[in-house]
């Protein structure tokens, strides 16, 4: 007799019962929820960001000073706090960003690979988390513990690996995500830019992986990690690898000059390639020996930085000119982080020029991290940290009321914009002066007190945004009481409540007829 | 007679394509991660031309086996896109399953060749020769883990002519390893 014989009971499913109430807990850590991961990422990020912004200060200080910490502890923050600052804080939270955004901005009810987003962030809270733990107990790169220095080496693989998955799940939203009639060609500018960011960094951040899995293998002493093995990955904070951070704050600020004058971006198919462009330049996986660093086609990118920022900039400004413009911390933060990027780029021509003329232009000194020196590539890192930072705090008071219940502040936004723009560039600027002006100790003494200064300035706006994210966040701010949200945007993450729903729209938006749908409505309403 | 009610609507296919892209991107990942490995192997054997393999031999039967194995696995998994294409379940599923075979193959060659080679990770060359072939191992191994994975969604009806995406991303990754495979055959083994 077959088990199957006898016909079981028929289960009755009733579609309309509710189901119990999730926890705060379950909510957050059982959530494959665009926006609930997007939050994750922002939150945790801001945090950290401050944090790893004043181990950089330390580090800035105990190199000017020279006597602030005994010379293991010294070496320990000068390596560690780059990686943190990059894969801790700048990194992720423009991908929590887009995480969040992307969605919303092609009309998707859900970011592409839910699970798996979930995943790019639980394993990057624990990357940072093991990383943390192992920096602090005398481990990671400098640590005189072997162990806890190949937990924090491993630590770094985790933290790539788990972004790289959040990445390729925001780059397959933009691709296949899109409502109808939105063609690559219409896709709202933060999300283009991050097709081609997650596309170098698809291409860039392998490279890197590849440098510590070898390392691993080797079974290396905690000298030789701290040694041959960081010096192997030193790279990624150089020119042209360094520059891919900053590719997603392009698009940032071509959405945000849009949307705070109400107005459509010119020429936007330009800007787009002005975009793609500034990504090609950007990849810097072939570029990892120091002879690679002395080609022409190296000299020839760093000069070309400066172009699509500058293109990009003044599409903007453009875009501004022609629209009734309401200031927001969002503008001004977009604003300081494309100044912090000419700056960076300026900087790339530098050295570009100053390996073109066979380094006679100057007396320019790179500096290392792996030898933690001060520099002109130092600063140039610092400053796209910067760019990043800033960039991010732009998106996040920009979208706020998107993110958060009746949004973020706006006070808050306009405040912390000019700190960020402060701090952003004395972290870098300081570094940078010293790489081409080669001051005598005095001079390197008072410049690395001024980029530790910068360096903490940018941390406390990192702070201030945290406190106002989760201050808004628990608070829920009511939009009733909020203060003049101004224009709204022309792309769709503002045809949605504030903040969306469950699947983000009532109804599937679309078909677009433009890349600013909400415009044409409003045109359409006035004719 | 239907346990579903009338009133629940019906499920939302997946967006076409998503798991094709996403395997697209991944893929570039995971070849970009190989040709890195492959460059330092071939940078630091450049640097100790005068040491490298002379403790060592590596036969270049297992590594051409591997190669014919992969081969045939591309074969029998573009079968299998074929089948699911024109509806034929039964093929698909044969096929799907004569690939996770030259999959396993592929592994079981791969440590008979470690063995082989006897190489150990004091040598100089030990830790490039291994982090190049051990990712190919494990990435061949994550394919393996992928097709059966997209097999037994086949065999729970997911996959059809209507939506073939799951077992086409499963083809594609395929297809990448085999050439990256190419690369190390011709990087490692061969040019040695």
């Amino acid at each position: 007799m077959a088990l199957t014989e006898t016909r079981p009971e028929q289960a009755v499913i009733d579609p309309t019962a509710e189901r119990p109430p999730q926890t705060a807990i379950e909510r957050v850590l059982g959530s494959g929820d665009h926006k609930t991961i997007g939050r994750g990422f922002i939150g945790a990020s801001l945090l950290f960001l401050a944090v790893d912004l004043v181990v950089a200060a330390l580090s800035n200080l105990d190199t000017a000073t020279g006597d602030l910490f005994d010379a293991g502890l010294a070496v320990r923050f000068g390596l560690n706090h780059p990686l943190s600052l990059l894969f801790g804080g700048a990194l992720p939270l423009l991908l929590g960003l887009a995480i969040y955004v992307v969605p919303l901005q092609v009309g998707s009810p859900t970011v592409a690979f839910p699970r798996a987003a979930a995943m790019s962030l639980w394993g990057w809270l624990f990357g940072v988390v093991l990383f943390s733990v192992a920096f602090a107990a005398d481990g990671a790169y400098g640590g005189s513990d072997l162990d806890l220095a190949r937990l924090g080496h491993v630590s770094v693989g985790l933290m790539v690996v788990a972004l790289l998955v959040g990445t390729m799940c925001v780059m397959v939203t933009v691709v296949s995500h899109r409502v109808a009639g939105m063609t690559l060609s219409r896709v709202p500018f933060f999300a283009y830019s991050m097709l081609v960011a997650g596309t170098v960094w698809m291409l860039t951040l392998p490279a890197l992986l590849a440098n510590l899995t070898i390392w691993h293998i080797r079974h290396p002493g905690a000298a030789d990690l701290a040694g041959e093995g960081y010096a192997s990955f030193g790279w990624i904070f150089h020119q042209p690898a360094s520059f891919m951070i900053a590719i997603p704050v392009l698009g940032i600020l071509a959405d945000v000059a849009s949307a705070a004058s109400g107005s459509r971006q010119g020429m936007y198919g330009s800007i787009q390639a002005m975009i793609g462009f500034f990504g090609l330049l950007s990849f810097g996986a072939w570029a990892q020996v120091e002879a690679s660093r002395e080609t022409l086609v190296w000299a020839i990118s760093g000069v070309l930085f400066a172009v699509p920022v500058l293109a990009v900039l003044g599409g903007s400004v453009d875009t501004l000119r022609r629209g009734k413009v309401a200031v927001s911390g969002g503008l001004i933060a977009a604003f300081a982080s494309a100044m912090l990027l000419l700056l960076a780029s300026l900087s790339a021509a530098v050295a570009a020029l100053n390996t073109a003329t066979s380094t006679s232009l100057f007396a320019l000194d790179a500096g290392s991290f792996a030898e933690t020196t001060p520099g002109l590539s130092v600063g140039q890192f610092y400053l796209l940290i910067a760019v990043a930072a800033t960039g991010g705090l732009a998106g996040l008071f920009h979208w706020g009321d998107r993110i958060v219940a009746g949004g973020l502040p706006l006070g808050a936004g306009k405040a912390i914009a000019p700190i960020a723009l402060l701090g952003g560039g004395l972290f870098g600027i300081g570094q940078v002066v010293i790489g081409i002006a080669g001051p005598d100790e005095s001079g390197v003494k008072l410049l690395g007190t001024v980029s530790a200064v910068g360096a903490v300035l940018l941390g406390l706006a990192a702070l201030v945004a945290f406190a106002a994210f989760v201050g808004a966040r628990l608070g829920g701010r009511d939009a009733a009481e909020d203060d003049d949200p101004g224009e709204l945007g022309g792309t769709l993450e503002w045809a949605t409540a504030s903040p969306p729903p469950a699947g983000n729209f009532e109804t599937i938006p679309g078909p677009v007829e433009s890349a600013y749908p909400l415009f044409d409505e409003r045109e359409k309403g006035a004719r | 007679m239907s346990i579903i009610p009338a009133s629940v609507p019906a499920p939302v296919l997946p967006r076409r394509r998503q798991l094709l892209f996403g395997t697209m991107f991944v893929s570039a990942a995971v070849a970009m991660f190989e040709f890195s490995l492959v460059a330092s192997y071939l940078a630091e054997r450049a640097g100790k031309r005068n040491v490298w393999l002379t403790e060592n031999s590596i036969p270049l039967t297992q590594p051409n086996m591997q190669f014919a194995a992969l081969i045939l696995g591309s074969i029998f998994v573009q079968w299998a896109v074929w089948a699911i294409a024109r509806n034929e379940r039964g093929q698909a599923y044969l096929a799907l399953g004569c690939t996770a075979v030259m999959a396993a193959a592929f592994l079981n060659q791969t440590t008979f060749l470690w063995q082989r080679v006897g190489m150990t990770m004091a040598q100089a060359e030990g830790p490039f020769f291994y982090a190049v072939t051990g990712a190919n191992f494990a990435f061949i191994a994550l394919a393996l883990g992928f097709i059966l994975l997209m097999a037994f969604r086949a065999l729970g009806g997911q996959y059809s002519a209507r939506l073939p995406d799951g077992i086409s991303a499963a083809a594609l990754f395929w297809h990448v390893n085999v050439a990256l495979y190419a690369v190390v055959w011709l990087a490692v083994y061969i040019m040695k």
